[in-house]
């Protein structure tokens, strides 16, 4: 029965035992899926080797980031040809890595290293390789891409904040940051260009109040309204002005309150701006149209004035030829007439400054112009007042009007006497000007252009700061009732612009002004030169002097101007006084010397001269005749003082005589020859010599 | 006093000035020039119908630039309409290079500027005289 019932037994036996292991197979094979899909469920990827060093599993992750899991050769699928993956793809190679590479020769003895990877195109990996007990691997994969993204930008935003901070460094702003919840709204940050504004060093501003940095501003009412303003939390944006080494200058300050997220003020940013050329340019601009505006005025006022003075001076003549001369009432018509002509002074003086005249510009050399005026300044100044003219060795040529510099030296020259009442020196320098020594009124685009600077110094009272902004305005003077017209340094502003030039002015009060003029230099050669002198008439040469040659006698008056043409002149000639006028009328430059025959129809040489002299009264004269010096000049007579030449004219005497005539500022010379002298025809007496 | 063959004094001037001091004052200077044959305008309208009806009295005109109802600049553009050559000496009070300008594209013959004396007058009607006489 046993043995029957036996088989059955084992049977089921068998079967249970089939049973228990399939059950357990189940079981197993569960339990090894939920470990496989816990393995290759989370994101990182994860590589296990055994302790020889064989590949024993990864996960799909681990597929994603190492391709070289997909080797399908055995031989290579290890953890040294991982080792190696790694070590080609690492970002930047671990010395750990490098020494696991030497060590392993097949198996793991390294305790583990992490190591950056790159796998495609931008994708990061970190790489964590570590050891188990048994010595097999695992490495656990992380896609680090967006951290090591996060990481640049970290960095990037640290780079720019690096600029952030150089870029202030290297702003021409000052600018000062200070934290209003530190006790006194301590400075807690400034940087360089401010400590260069205000002449601080950076040590002594951070950790400072605002009220110790604005107290160096002038105007205490700024500073105080500045500081209500921080007090307040409240933006603020003025215009001060702070007395520095370097003078006085014009800042913009820019008070920002910066608040936090809960609103409370967090920090205070400061930004101060040096607006003084900015303020300069614009004053010269206002300066300019006030100018402009009073020019117009004063040419308005100069016409009708004119008017007023024409009718006025000719009904004194009309007057005056009424009365018999000598009378009381001629002689009192004869003082109206003299206030005319003051007054006829006047206009043409403020007409001067208006700017509205014709001038025939030529170009000279300023340091010979200067040097010629220097014997007429002198007399001008008192006698406690030394004049010093210097000049520079280089040529300085500019373009101007014949009479310019003159001008603008004389009215400079008695203002100067007028400032230093007890002396003083009187300084008159002609150089080239040294570009950052230009005035801001020079606009930008003439700044790189070069300019003569004539520059007059005076060591007297000086000037204030608001007697400096007005000198220019026409009427404007510091002087007594009747002292001035206050229309001398506005004549040199009308002047000066006729020029191209600029004028700048500095003054200190007890020590004296200084006017520098900047006019710009002329690339051409000097229109007029005297080349040699009077001692050697064969090398003399009048370049570009004018005269006009009046001479009815035709071949007398080719052999005349050929003589003139020798000495390098520009000759107009004219075979009659009326011609003579008409040919002075058409000629735009300047005639430096009339010609004249004395005896000529229509228009005798001294009517000529009279006519000539009152349209151009800067004409020097000189009358030749063949009718002899001394005496009846065929009814004919010379003025007082007339240059006269005999003829048959001597080429050496007609040259003395120009050179001499032209260089008249110079007739105290001793050196002029007597051969001069000789041609000099005075009225009443005979020729000398 | 001539200038190939005229004579100041035998100038025929017809004298446009709006003030009437001014014109005396002128007219004595010319008379003083030995001039004789002066007629006056007040302004420049008036001037244009003493043309119309009197051409053959006068050869020469002197006149202000600034006047009102018609101003020299103006009457010496009517006039050059009919008359090209006619010599015409403007009075100007302003010496500015855009008035001369304006003054000399319109055809004057010469101006003289204010304040003038007799002498430069005389200059003045010299070269215009020339200039009648060359052209």
């Amino acid at each position: 029965m046993f043995f029957f019932y036996l088989p059955y037994g084992l049977a089921l036996f068998l079967g249970v035992i089939a049973l228990f292991f399939v059950w357990r197979n189940y079981v197993l094979h569960r339990h090894y899926k939920l470990l496989e899909d816990s393995i290759n469920t989370p994101a990182h990827g994860l590589v296990f080797f055994d302790e020889k060093g064989r590949f024993h599993k990864a996960n799909v992750q681990a597929h994603k980031y190492v391709p070289f899991l997909e080797n399908k050769n055995s031989s290579d699928l290890c953890f040294d040809g991982f080792l190696n993956y790694l070590y080609d793809h690492a970002m930047d190679c671990d010395e750990s890595l490098e020494k696991a590479i030497e060590g392993t020769a097949g198996k793991m003895t390294s305790q583990g290293f992490r190591e950056v990877i790159e796998w495609g195109e931008g994708n990061i990996c970190l790489a964590e390789v570590q050891k188990t007990k048994d010595k097999s691997a695992i490495v656990v994969l992380n896609d680090i891409s967006d951290l090591k993204k996060q990481e640049e930008n970290f960095l990037r935003l640290n780079r720019y904040s690096h600029e952030l901070s150089q870029a202030i460094e290297a702003a021409a702003l000052g600018i000062v940051i200070s934290d209003p919840k530190q006790s006194g709204n301590a400075v807690i940050y400034v940087n360089e260009p401010f400590c260069r504004l205000a002449q601080m060093k950076r040590e002594e501003v951070i950790g400072n109040d605002w009220a110790i940095l604005l107290g160096a501003l002038d105007d205490s009412n700024c500073a105080e309204s500045l500081v209500g303003s921080i007090v307040k939390g409240e933006q603020a944006d003025i215009e001060a002005e702070i007395t520095t080494d370097g003078g006085a200058r014009w800042f913009n300050i820019k008070l920002t309150p910066v608040r936090d997220r809960k609103d409370q003020l967090d920090l205070f940013i400061g930004v101060f701006t040096d607006v003084t050329e900015q303020k300069q340019r614009e004053a010269e601009a206002f300066q300019g149209k006030k100018l402009e505006a009073l020019g117009q005025l004063a040419a308005g006022i100069a016409h009708d004035f004119n008017n007023i003075l024409s009718i006025v001076d000719g009904y004194i003549r009309m007057a005056d030829n009424e009365l018999e001369e000598d009378s009381k009432a001629a002689n009192f018509l004869q003082h109206s007439r003299k206030a005319t002509k003051r007054g006829a002074e006047l206009t043409k003086r403020m007409l001067m400054f208006s700017r509205h005249k014709i001038i025939a510009q030529s170009v000279v050399d300023l340091r010979e112009v200067v040097r010629d005026q220097e014997p007429l300044l002198q007399p001008l100044l008192d006698a406690s007042v030394s004049c010093v003219v210097r000049t520079c060795a280089d040529d300085i040529c500019i373009e101007c009007g014949p009479d310019t510099v003159g001008q603008i030296l004389m009215n400079l020259a008695i203002n100067a006497r007028d400032a230093m009442p007890d002396g003083g020196t009187f300084l008159v320098e002609v150089k080239m000007a040294e570009t950052e020594d230009l005035p801001v009124a020079i606009p930008v685009g003439e700044r790189g252009n070069s300019f003569a600077r004539l520059s007059v110094s005076d060591t007297g009272t000086g000037m204030d700061k608001k007697t400096v902004d007005r000198i220019f305005d026409p009427f404007f003077t510091t002087k007594e009732q009747g002292k001035g017209t206050g229309l001398g340094l506005s004549m040199v502003y009308g002047l000066v612009q006729e020029t191209g030039g600029y004028i700048g002015v500095q003054s200190f009060v007890g020590r004296g002004t200084t006017i520098s003029i900047y006019i710009p230099l002329t690339d051409k050669e000097p229109t007029k030169q005297i080349k040699g002198d009077a001692t050697n008439i064969k090398d003399l040469r009048l370049e570009g002097y004018t005269v006009l040659v009046a001479e009815d006698e035709p071949d007398l008056r080719l052999v005349v101007c050929d003589m003139l043409e020798k000495l390098g002149m520009t000759v107009l000639q004219a075979e009659n006084g009326n011609e003579a006028l008409a040919k002075q009328e058409d000629f735009e430059g300047q005639i430096d010397i009339l010609l004249t025959d004395v005896v000529m129809p229509e228009l005798n040489g001294v009517k000529l001269a009279e006519l000539f002299q009152s349209l151009r009264e800067e004409t020097k004269i000189i009358f030749m005749s063949g009718y002899p010096a001394n005496g009846n000049m065929a009814r004919v007579e010379l003025p007082e003082d007339a240059y006269f030449m005999a003829k048959p004219l001597e080429y050496e005497l007609l040259a003395r005589l120009m050179y001499q005539r032209l260089r008249e500022n110079d007739s105290d010379n001793p050196n002029e020859g007597p051969a001069i002298e000789s041609a000099r025809w005075k009225t009443g007496g005979d020729a000398e010599g | 006093m001539s200038s190939g063959g005229v004579v100041l004094k035998d100038l025929k001037v017809l004298l446009v000035e709006d003030q009437t001091e001014a014109r005396a004052m002128i007219r004595n200077m010319l008379a003083e020039l030995g001039i004789t044959q002066i007629f006056e305008a007040p302004d420049g309208k008036e001037a244009l119908q003493f043309i119309d009806s009197a051409y053959e009295f006068i050869n020469i005109i002197i006149c202000d630039w600034n006047m009102p109802s018609m101003n020299g600049v103006e009457l010496l553009r009517q006039l050059r309409t009919v008359d090209p050559d006619m010599p015409f000496l403007m009075i100007t009070g302003r010496g500015d290079l855009e008035s001369i300008v304006e003054a000399k594209t319109s055809g004057v013959t010469g101006y003289i500027k204010k304040p003038f004396s007799a002498a430069q007058l005389e200059a003045k009607l010299r070269i215009v005289v020339h200039r009648m006489v060359a052209a």
